[in-house]
């Protein structure tokens, strides 16, 4: 009961605050606690990190400890979490030890970036699938859709664009040019939507920050039933 | 930043149906809220894992605990963990702010102790993975090696979305994911079974609850998008209007940047 009473009241006083902070003006002196606030967030952050390290290396310590299938993967996770860790210490310490730096540049710049950029990758032959399912003629909407996304794509490309080449680049059959069909695509109906979802979006916003702003949502945080 | 004039009359205006329905509510008005069908999804969703005996997989997007698309994938995620405790199956989470993940823990482990089910509940199950591309890589392998029979994506997401979906889709699992990010919608839409747009990700907690008073700000929401419209025909006349005229000045349009 007292929890329930003590976050509704520092919830409320913290979204009167936010509140107030970015109604009134500057020279009101809000502004200037804003700084103070920083801080606190970061406190926070690191103790969360350090129980996510926990989590990680006991959840991937007992795989390895029980020799689950896939145990090596566990190792080489364990491995990997603590050796960055010690490097990034190390380069603070020891910013000019030239192993130091060579070491963590050769685990970042060519160990994670490219393997950041092998699941990046990963997506095109994703985008390839999905798009086949979405775009098989099952429907009207899915006609529709693949209709546009010829267009689009066509549009976009130059041999695409070279189809319509023969039209007038001015008056009205330049309209029916490709790119000019994409361009209209792009900033008329795509537009429209993309803002629609928005504005939904920006009310939506709003109503959930007043539900929690006055402790009206529930859920754990407030101890009630959702 | 603060707020111009027009803002804070704007929120004035959108701000006060909500307020005004939230009393109505209470006074015990009956408010009818429109079906929304990917949100009805999810005890479908749940209904098949259980079935089948596997968890599901729950990913509450790639923004921090600062911002609201996340404070509410947590609360979807602490409906969905207490039904899965309600029918002794596990829900897997995988985090990727570290901010988050304590209060998700947190979440999952309340709603397994609630139902009296908290022998089931298993501090593994809830896991932090950093990093955009090693969380998309290590919540696919996970989708994978747990064979879950049904996804959950709540929240904002960047170009991890469609590696999600994707990996969910291969395992046969039965997608539901909700996010108001423009640039996503589409993936989640060709990926997933159910997708959730925009407001109605804002409104999940509310739909979920059926309370009369969380539905009233649902009902809020509603008339808010309604002024938006009203607003938007004003300014396409006003707008057509003064190049016909050819007006010099459009009031309608200083009014609203002022």
């Amino acid at each position: 009961m007292w929890r329930r009473i003590f976050i509704s009241i520092l919830t409320f006083v913290a979204g009167l605050y936010f509140f107030f902070e970015y109604v009134m003006p500057r020279e009101s002196g809000l502004t200037d606690i804003m700084p103070e606030i920083g801080p606190r967030v970061i406190i926070i952050g690191v103790t969360a990190i350090f129980l996510g390290m926990i989590n990680l290396t006991r959840m991937h310590l007992h795989k390895v400890v029980r020799r689950r299938p896939g145990w090596y993967n566990s190792l080489a996770c364990i491995i990997a979490i603590y050796v960055m860790f010690l490097l990034t210490v190390l380069q603070y310490f020891f910013p000019k030890t030239a192993w130091v730096i060579h070491t963590y540049d050769t685990f970042f710049q060519y160990v994670r970036i490219p393997l950041d950029a092998t699941i990046f990758s990963l997506l095109a032959y994703y985008i390839a699938s999905a798009a086949y399912r979405a775009f098989r003629i099952k429907s009207v909407e899915a006609t529709v859709m693949l209709a546009v996304a010829l267009f689009v794509m066509l549009g976009q490309i130059p041999m695409g664009q070279a189809i319509t080449r023969w039209l007038p680049e001015t008056g009205y059959l330049s309209w029916f040019r490709l790119e000019n069909i994409k361009l209209w695509i792009m900033d008329v109906p795509n537009s429209a939507a993309t803002r629609g979802i928005l504005f939904g979006g920006m009310i939506g916003t709003l109503a959930m920050s007043l539900r929690l702003w006055l402790s009206l949502e529930r859920g754990s945080f407030f101890d009630a039933e959702v | 930043m603060h707020a111009s004039y027009t803002v804070l009359i704007l929120i004035i205006a959108f701000t006060a149906p909500i307020i005004y329905f939230i009393v109505t509510a209470r006074r015990g008005k009956e408010l009818y809220i429109r079906p929304i069908a990917g949100l009805e999804a999810i005890d479908e969703a749940i209904g098949r894992a259980t079935e089948m005996g596997r968890p599901v997989f729950f990913s509450p997007g790639l923004a921090g605990l600062t911002q609201i698309e996340t404070l509410c994938a947590l609360i979807v995620l602490n409906h969905i963990a207490k039904l899965c405790a309600k029918y002794d199956i596990r829900v897997v989470t995988t985090i990727p702010q570290y901010l988050v993940y304590p209060v998700a823990e947190e979440m999952v482990r309340e709603a397994y102790v609630e139902q009296g089910k908290g022998d089931l509940f298993s501090e593994d199950d809830v896991i932090l993975i950093l990093g955009q591309f090693p969380y998309a890589a290590g919540s696919v392998g996970i989708m994978h090696r747990e064979k879950v029979a049904a996804c959950f994506y709540f929240g904002y997401f960047y170009a991890e979305s469609l590696l999600l979906a994707e990996g969910g889709s291969q395992v046969g699992a039965i997608q539901v994911a909700g996010t108001n990010s423009t640039t996503q919608i589409p993936f989640f839409i060709t990926a997933c079974d159910y997708t959730i747009i925009g407001e109605e990700l804002f409104a999940t907690s509310a739909y979920l609850s059926r309370e009369p008073v969380m539905l009233g700000s649902l009902r809020g929401q509603d008339v808010g998008k309604m002024i938006i419209m009203f607003l938007i025909l004003v300014g396409t006349l006003m707008a057509s209007i003064q190049v016909l005229a050819q007006w010099e000045y459009n009031w309608f349009r200083e009014l609203l940047f002022k």
